[in-house]
């Protein structure tokens, strides 16, 4: 397996050597990984191979058993408190269900990081809302409550909420699962819209959706058995014959990935 | 032999005195977050609604016949030997320093408390609660301080009133409806009760307010899993709450009785 091209010293997140087990379970078991600064890059992998894990031990929510994690030149370990809170701000998170406040509207809940962390007249915020919620293209539903939402239009206020403080890195967990093709597609295009809106930006995407890693990432890894097992380019995963990786892009039952 | 025994021990030793920390970190934390910026008053007024305001139908009801019930019970036993008018005073004691703030915690606890374990589950579940985190707030003071607060405030407010409506209860059954005579048995009440009985009801009330939502976040907080998960911290909060409430309430009156606080 080749390492990443990255510099380790000007990354946005490094992982070097994280392991975590819940109880008897482990589910990363060595993780190397290096997020690039203004890259899109796409963690793949079968579900429960520890995506979602990696992704809250790089905010934070999560504390690895061993190894380390380093965010913006921070090694997450040795933060305090507060120091960890104030890291938080740089990031924004779409979660996989969107997680919305369910009992804030629209408005309120895209405005939430706003409200908590920045001095702002209610007009100001009112117009970085209205801005946010015209790039996901959801300007009519900002009185709306999130019962009222269908999932993909959950997901895109989710990214709006994400995106409005300006984050220096972006986390999206499984932003396409349960979506249909067609919305799926439809996210896609938004997160690689995003990327662009914001250069400096480093995006990191967890999922399972091939066709969606390859037209967003830069940069992709796979995800086996809590390591990596692949990375590379896009054209680096169309193109080589490592077993594992063809058994997952082509989506077989036989190969060296066990079916259990 | 002995030694598994020795080590189930332990264990079970183990396990309560990490859910009695992750009981008072949120508890502790909760209500210490409350005097540290930001200040939320919207929510807390939300809350003070929620507990307080939605709570004044059942805690009526509940306390008109507790209140009515007792004097029923009272007046028989009294009567067996003539002392009918000793009613009122009966029941406003025991309203006033036990039965009021335990009464009526217990429906604050069936209806806000559940609740609020039911609330902060579904969020944790749903991931509401790592969401917040990720937006650099805490939970526990977003979520658990103002409920703590509310619990502090309302319960003693929602006492007073179940002891009041409870004694008119009381009178209503004794006096109409028993033929008690009603001067006699306001007399009683007069003679027998001290403000100092309800003031110490007011300070029990306030901490098993505090109590029962503190209980009801944290069993929120430490939801696993789906709607099980959720359900079963509702159902624990409410159990967790109740025994606590009753335990407390016995030893804090024979604490205030040896201390000559209460007589």
């Amino acid at each position: 397996m080749s390492t990443s091209p990255f510099d380790p010293q000007d990354a946005a997140i490094v992982f070097d050597g994280v392991t975590k087990a819940f109880g008897a379970h482990k589910v990363l078991q060595g993780l190397d990984l290096v997020v690039p600064k203004g890259k899109c890059t796409v963690i793949i992998g079968r579900s429960g191979t520890g995506k979602s894990v990696t992704l809250k031990h790089a905010m934070g929510l999560i504390q690895p058993d061993a190894g380390r994690v380093t965010v913006l030149g921070k090694e997450l370990g040795r933060l305090k408190r507060e120091e960890l809170q104030r890291l938080r701000l740089r990031f924004g998170m779409v979660f996989q269900n969107a997680a919305l406040f369910d009992s804030l509207s629209v408005y309120e809940n895209v405005a939430f990081p706003l409200r908590e962390h920045e001095k702002l007249t209610e007009a100001e915020t009112l117009s970085r809302v209205e801005a946010v919620l015209a790039q996901v293209g959801l300007s009519f539903a900002i009185q709306k409550m999130p019962s009222e939402l269908s999932g993909g239009m959950r997901k895109r206020v989710g990214l709006a909420r994400a995106i409005i403080h300006t984050p220096d890195i972006l986390l999206y967990d499984e932003p396409t699962t349960g979506l249909d093709p067609i919305l799926t597609a439809q996210i896609d295009e938004l997160i690689a819209a995003t990327q662009q809106n914001h250069p400096a930006m480093a995006s990191v995407v967890v999922s399972h959706d091939m066709k969606g890693a390859f037209m967003v990432a830069d940069y992709i890894y796979m995800l086996h058995q809590g390591k990596v097992v692949a990375q590379g380019p896009p054209e680096h995963f169309k193109t080589t014959d490592d077993p594992l990786v063809r058994q997952f892009v082509e989506g077989r039952l036989d190969g060296p990935i066990g079916v259990e | 032999m002995i030694t598994r025994l020795v080590e189930g021990v332990g264990a079970a030793v183990i396990r309560v005195v990490e859910r009695f920390g992750s009981f008072a970190e949120v508890a502790v934390r909760g209500t210490w977050t409350l005097f540290t910026p930001p200040f939320r008053p919207r929510l807390i007024l939300q809350q003070l609604e929620f507990v307080g305001v939605q709570s004044l139908s059942i805690v009526l009801i509940s306390g008109f016949f507790t209140g009515g019930v007792f004097a029923l019970q009272a007046a028989y036993g009294f009567g067996l030997f003539g002392a009918e008018t000793l009613t009122g005073s009966t029941v406003t004691l025991s309203l006033s320093r036990s039965l009021g703030p335990v009464f009526c915690s217990l429906m604050v606890t069936g209806r806000a408390g559940s609740a609020m374990a039911a609330e902060i589950g579904t969020m944790k579940v749903t991931e509401q609660i790592d969401a917040l985190e990720s937006m650099a707030v805490d939970p526990v003071e977003y979520l658990v301080s103002p409920r703590v607060i509310a619990g502090a405030i309302m319960v003693p407010v929602l006492s007073a009133l179940y002891t009041g409506i409870g004694m008119i209860g009381a009178y209503m059954v004794s006096v109409p409806y028993m033929g008690i005579d009603g001067g006699a048995f306001l007399d009683r009440i007069a003679w027998y009760a001290d403000p100092e009985d309800l003031h110490w009801g007011l300070i029990k009330a306030s901490v098993y307010g505090w109590l029962l939502a503190a209980v009801g976040c944290w069993k929120g907080l430490s939801v696993r899993g789906g709607a099980q998960g959720v359900g079963q911290a509702t159902t624990e909060a409410v159990v967790v709450s109740s025994v606590a409430i009753l335990v407390l309430d016995y030893f804090f009156t024979d604490i205030l009785m040896k201390l000559g606080l209460l007589t």
